[in-house]
């Protein structure tokens, strides 16, 4: 069984969906393949907004979300980040 | 009263490199955690920068102190020079515990489950006032660390139970061992030398986990 997944995976999880998908997704691929309620899913893109490691999108047929550059680069160095936040006791 | 520390006279210079080095891989975690802040922009890293600054800023004061000292100790000193002196050692004692304290004060800040600003200022205060208005400040300086570390210590020990913070518990008990024992240096000169080897092992170990933690995979 896996263990419970802390933020900072569920961050990169989020991130890794978008851009797998070309770096453009709907909510609702989010929320399928992310694994979260849609509670939980508003929250952590709400916040993902905030911090600008996502773009909202709105179009005629709903909205969209997109990987910033900010994202890509928490993606890339997302190794560090966790081993550096488990190391000391930061996640 | 004024305290000071009792160091043995074969050590002097010997604690003042050692605390450099504290300094040093204090500033260091500072460095990296702003730095995983910036990318992350996760709370918690910003707080243990701040943390970390302002300990390795202690370390500097301290060695600096120190470094003082021993200048004046090989020159000839004149009476109305002492007055001056000591003044100097005092204040800067008190600069050097402060950033200490308020370190950890900030470490421990950054554990609790709810923050708020009023949480924050309220156990710096109490700190700093139980530090500045004590006749034993010394004394106090270490009895108020002993009871910050001891709590990271059961935070890291009940929330943490990864192999990687196993390390950085560990080190993090050493300092708490080392305040219990800097409290016996106003008497016993030997504690001062002990509790800088058991600072250096627990520096030791902090700079192993930061290192394996930011080389690059």
């Amino acid at each position: 069984m896996n263990k419970k997944r802390n933020r900072l995976e569920v961050i990169r999880d989020i991130l890794e969906v978008i851009r797998n998908k070309s770096g453009r997704i709907k909510p609702t691929h989010i929320l399928y393949k992310s694994n979260l309620s849609y509670q939980m899913m508003e929250e952590y893109l709400s916040e993902l907004i905030t911090k600008g490691f996502i773009r909202e999108k709105k179009q005629s047929k709903g909205k969209t979300y997109l990987i910033t550059d900010k994202g890509l680069n928490y993606l890339n160095q997302y190794r560090m980040i966790a081993d550096f936040t488990s190391s000391f006791g930061l996640e | 009263m004024t305290q000071f520390y009792i160091i043995p006279h074969w050590f002097f210079g010997v604690d003042i490199a050692m605390e450099l080095v504290f300094a040093i891989v204090a500033a260091l975690v500072a460095f990296f955690s702003f730095k995983i802040y910036k990318i992350s922009e996760e709370e918690d890293s910003k707080f243990f920068g701040i943390s970390f600054s302002l300990i390795s800023l202690s370390y500097t004061v301290w060695a600096t102190m120190n470094l003082f000292l021993l200048s004046k100790i090989s020159a000839e000193i004149f009476e109305f020079e002492l007055n001056n002196i000591l003044s100097i050692t005092y204040i800067s004692a008190l600069v050097q515990m402060g950033l200490f304290v308020i370190g950890l004060v900030t470490l421990t800040y950054s554990t609790l489950p709810k923050r708020t600003g009023g949480t924050y200022y309220l156990l710096a205060g109490l700190s700093l006032l139980a530090i500045v208005s004590s006749s034993l400040p010394l004394i106090t300086f270490r009895i108020v660390s002993v009871l910050l570390l001891s709590f990271l210590l059961y935070h890291y020990m009940v929330e943490h139970k990864s192999k990687k913070a196993r390390l950085t518990l560990v080190a993090f008990a050493l300092l708490l061992v080392s305040s219990i024992d800097f409290i016996f240096t106003i008497r016993y000169s030997l504690a001062y030398v002990i509790g800088h080897l058991l600072e250096l092992v627990a520096y030791s170990l902090i700079l192993t986990r930061l290192v394996s933690s930011v080389k690059k995979k």
